[in-house]
């Protein structure tokens, strides 16, 4: 089998077979291939992990509302912190057990491999979850709240549940702690901006526009991040999952800004839907055109609500979005499933 | 620096960059935005001769009158009654008949902008002050107390903001002030920030 890799690679440094040849034989080959009783098993399992995971949270959740007294100090760090370390080794554990296990090995320690891997990012996942929620606790019986104002207390919390999380990462690439780092980041940057604007006496729409700046920054650094994911970690659809957030952030925030931004925002939405088409990202497109509907509602209300009625301005806001549907189908199918076909 | 590496630098860089620049537009009025003058302040905003604070009603004996040509005095509170009643059943009525507490009268501070702290000044300094205005100082600063109770950011711990004691110029507030007094207002607490006028540099207090 190894000869045979090594012949397609031959044969696409020669030219004689490309890449996109390749990937439309993989796809045509996955639509057709069966999958086999260990893919479904494997399908099931990772399933019934997730499932399982989430009733963990549920249940420390309510057992710390239904408890909050009853179990004292010690019980509602036990259930947070505690069960948070826990998780945390064991995911380490079924890390470790997964990846000294080689390419080569017999067929049952494939098997091994495989279960272990898919309960480290669940256990990942309980972990980050609980670590913030004990922290806070923990930060609260040690009497923080009366010393530092709350601002500071989200920053050490989202600081250190960043660094548990980043070091994670770092050391074993899952995915899901991409996704908890980058939560435990914004939430730093809102907490530092939230403690720096905390008693300046600044007006309320300055506020208003600085949060919307920041968003807008976390925004690209999303994008940016989504970036790196897929062209040097070969993340692909993590990077899918933060260019989508970073759309929905950057375009929704922009919204709330006024003055000459709303005369920018029209080029805003048009580089959008470009950059949705030249990446070929249906998603990204939808949430574009969303974002360019209440732009029009919002455009249509601010400016000329006082110069026609309201009713005859709904009807022309509702044919605009109308064909607004039109083109964002037109788009999509021209240049994106069109490309991916041929791709 | 590897190539690829480069859209993660910038996914970092950039929200730090931020919060340089907002840390920036946040702390510099702090540092360079202050008067050339100080400014007197007391308790009991409304200059009332009785406020509610948490279960006690202080009752003040006296209160501080500026006179047209900017000096301070002391005169009595006038006890209104009908000729019929005792002066101490006037004052419980007044407090509700929560427990009084008598003070003569509301504590007076100084804001000395060159050091940022306040301090109490005392009934025999009063003959030394001169207050130049009671509204704008002679380089254009006011003094105004905010209330808000919400903020953008609350669930980061943002809340607060905008409540308290700030210089204000051409309209704008550019930095809070810390108070000896509370600006808290609440059904149950009055407001104890009461502002008197703009003095000269020189007068600092105890």
């Amino acid at each position: 089998m190894n000869n045979l890799i090594e012949q397609i690679k031959k044969g696409v440094e020669t030219g004689e077979i490309t890449i996109s040849q390749l990937k439309s034989l993989t796809n045509e080959l996955s639509a057709t291939t069966p999958q086999s009783n260990e893919d479904k098993t494997n399908i099931v399992t990772k399933v019934l992990f997730g499932i399982g995971g989430l009733i963990v949270l549920v249940g420390v959740i309510v057992l710390l509302s239904q408890n909050w007294d009853a179990i004292g100090v010690v019980g509602r760090l036990l259930s947070t912190l505690g069960i948070a370390l826990i998780s945390h080794v064991l995911a380490f554990y079924t890390f470790k057990i997964s990846s000294t296990v080689g390419q080569q090995s017999a067929p049952e320690k494939q098997s091994i491999k495989a279960i272990s891997a898919i309960p480290t990012q669940v256990y990942f996942a309980i972990s980050a979850v609980l670590f913030p929620l004990g922290l806070n606790i923990l930060l609260s019986e040690l009497a923080f709240y009366d010393t530092v104002s709350v601002a500071v207390i989200s920053i050490v919390i989202s600081l250190v549940s960043l660094l548990v999380s980043a070091s994670a990462l770092y050391v074993t690439k899952k995915k899901v702690l991409h996704v908890f780092s980058a939560i435990f980041a914004t939430w730093l940057i809102y907490s530092i901006v939230a403690e720096m604007l905390r008693g300046t006496g600044f007006r309320f729409g300055f506020i208003k526009d600085t949060v919307v700046f920041t968003s807008m920054v976390i925004a690209l650094g999303y994008f940016a991040y989504g970036h790196w994911l897929k062209f040097s970690q070969k993340e692909y659809s993590l990077s899918k999952l933060f260019t989508l957030v970073s759309f929905i952030l950057f375009l929704f925030s922009a919204l709330f800004l006024g003055g000459i931004w709303n005369f920018l925002y029209a080029f805003i939405a048009i580089g959008a839907i470009s950059l949705s088409v030249s990446m070929r990202s249906t998603a990204t497109l939808i949430v574009s055109s969303i974002a360019v509907a209440i732009y029009l509602i919002k455009i249509s209300a601010q400016y000329f609500a006082g110069s026609i009625s309201w009713s005859l301005l709904l009807v022309l806001i509702g044919f605009l979005i109308i064909g607004l549907g039109y083109a964002t189908y037109y788009l999509n199918k021209k240049y994106i499933n069109n490309e991916k076909r041929q791709g | 620096m590897k190539k690829e590496n480069i859209p993660f630098y910038v996914a970092i860089g950039a929200p730090i960059l931020l919060v340089l620049v907002i840390g920036a537009l946040s702390y510099m009025p702090k540092v360079f935005s202050k008067s050339d003058y100080n400014f007197l302040y007391s308790e009991n905003s409304a200059n009332n001769q009785y406020i509610f604070r948490g279960n006690d009603c202080i009752v003040y004996e006296k209160y501080y009158q500026i006179s047209a040509d900017g000096s301070i005095a002391l005169r009595d509170f006038y006890i209104a009654d009908s000729g019929e009643e005792d002066p101490e059943l006037v004052r419980m009525k007044a407090c509700s008949g929560q427990p009084m507490v008598f003070r003569t009268a509301p504590d007076l501070f100084v804001f000395d902008f060159q050091t940022n702290t306040s301090r109490k000044i005392s009934a025999d300094q009063l003959s030394d002050i001169k207050i130049l205005d009671i509204n704008t100082s002679p380089d254009g600063y006011r003094v105004s107390t905010r209330y808000s109770s919400g903020s953008l950011l609350d669930i980061f711990g943002g809340s607060d903001n905008r409540s308290g004691v700030f210089l204000i110029k051409n309209g704008n507030p550019v930095r809070r002030i810390e108070t000896e007094t509370s600006t808290s207002q609440s059904y149950y607490n009055e407001n104890d920030f009461r502002f008197i006028g703009w003095v000269d540099q020189n007068i600092k207090g105890n």
